[in-house]
């Protein structure tokens, strides 16, 4: 499955814009993996996500910009349909990658980080593999899809075992609802 | 964001290096990974042509990142029958899937800029496999040396990223470092030794001034050891001692104008 939305993603460190306005506003996404379908969001502003030598940023309307993190080594940013969430792979270290979702509440400008959806996966497959997570090298987590009409994301985890073998693992995480809405 | 290549952190990974040695209950593993990195010298020279990057900096990643696989990005282990999935996305941007390992794996040291390092010295090899992996450890966890580097040496013990992003201090990193592949490269003779640093020029100077004084007393010492050499032990390295230096050593110390007669 293709996902939904539109991406940015990082080179090593030129200044780069990659991804693109949601909340309906047309216009190019600079994206290698992602195919564009946003949808009209009036509640929410124009978005943009960039990537530069500092990190990963958010811009919108009047040229505010937000860092949403500058600990990655390479970033791969999507902006969900409706404008009010980013969600973020993001390469930690060339062996760990993580996805991070950042939410931007009813009348706010500002990005907050939403559930811990790397966690709450892993901690999934823990359990369903009977593994331990510090037994896994080389895990990554990676967005494929919006879900449940961007109530959820689907994610794929992969990563090495101790024995050689590779996990490999899908699933769909809830987003949960802020209380503002 | 990135960290620079400063000379203080250069003396920094001079040091370690000094200091490295190789856990012995991990010597037998470090030592097949340096034979099977060896055996495939050919394909790293290969991937480098051009580049300027030793061939055993690329060996030393690839056992890292593809447990020395032939069949996968070296970006991060995506296979190569595809452009890569996983961050960075992708790649190579150029040319068709499936990849040869070897293209694949000079885009992803170009796009490192690797190729634009000028000089591999020691500490720059050790510099830039830190940063290959990324600076998470040295910038919120430096109480732990990265095991990316110095898992399976003496200078790492415990502490890394689990899978979930979050760091554990009990974790137990099981790949070997890029540093021990380094120095059993060394030990084993398959790559010349590496300057641990450039050599001390400034250590024992012609009329150096007092400060340098207990260093130049210990090496008036040590000159003293050697048959007809009789120096007074006062902490000047005048004519004399510089006499007695260039008779051992071959050369007068730094600063004295006979060694440009």
């Amino acid at each position: 499955m293709r996902p939904k939305g539109r991406s940015g993603s990082r080179r090593a460190a030129p200044c780069l814009l990659l991804a693109l306005a949601a909340g309906g506003c047309a216009g190019p996404a600079s994206n290698e993996t992602g195919a564009p379908a946003a949808t009209r969001s009036p509640e929410a502003a124009p978005v943009a996500v960039a990537v530069d030598d500092a990190g990963l940023w958010a811009a919108t309307e009047g040229g505010r910009r937000q860092l949403l993190a500058d600990d990655g080594k390479y970033y791969e940013a999507r902006v969900s349909p409706d404008g009010r969430l980013i969600v973020a792979d993001i390469a930690l270290l060339s062996d760990l990658q993580v996805v991070r979702v950042y939410r931007r509440s009813r009348g706010s400008e500002s990005w907050q980080p939403a559930a811990d959806v790397t966690r709450t996966a892993w901690q999934r497959a823990a359990e369903a593999h009977d593994l331990a997570l510090e037994e896994v090298s080389h895990a990554r987590t990676r967005f494929v899809a919006w879900a449940d009409d961007g109530a959820a994301l689907e994610l794929e985890l992969s990563g090495r075992l101790p024995d050689g073998s590779e996990l490999r693992y899908s699933q769909v995480v809830a987003l949960e609802r802020p209380v503002d809405e | 964001m990135s960290i620079r290549f400063t000379e203080a952190l250069a003396a920094e990974y001079s040091r370690l290096h000094d200091t490295c040695e190789i856990r012995p209950e991990r010597f037998a593993v470090v030592d097949r990974a340096v034979s099977a990195i060896v055996a495939k010298k050919s394909r790293y020279e290969a991937a480098v042509s051009g580049l300027g990057i030793p061939w055993y900096f690329v060996g030393g990643i690839h056992n890292l990142e593809s447990s020395l696989s032939f069949e996968r990005h070296l970006h991060n282990g995506d296979p190569l029958t595809a452009r890569t999935v996983q961050v960075p996305a992708g790649r190579p941007i150029a040319g068709e899937p499936p990849f040869t390992w070897e293209e694949s794996a000079a885009d992803a040291l170009a796009l490192d800029r690797l190729d634009r390092v000028e000089e591999w010295s020691l500490p720059r090899l050790l510099y830039e496999a830190e940063k290959y992996n990324g600076w998470g450890y040295r910038r919120f966890h430096p109480e732990v040396l990265s095991p990316y580097v110095w898992s399976f040496t003496k200078h790492y013990d415990k502490g890394k990223y689990v899978a979930d992003g979050r760091f554990s201090h009990t974790a137990v990193s099981q790949q070997c470092g890029f540093a021990a592949v380094l120095r059993r490269l060394e030990e084993r003779a398959e790559i010349p030794p590496l300057a641990a640093r450039p050599p001390s020029r400034t250590f024992f100077r012609f009329s150096s001034s007092s400060a340098e004084k207990p260093r130049v007393v210990d090496l008036q010492r040590f000159l003293n050891t050697f048959d007809g050499i009789r120096l007074r032990v006062d902490g000047a390295p005048g004519p004399k001692t510089s006499a007695a230096v260039e008779r051992i050593l071959g050369s007068f110390l730094e600063g004295d104008p006979r060694n440009e007669a």
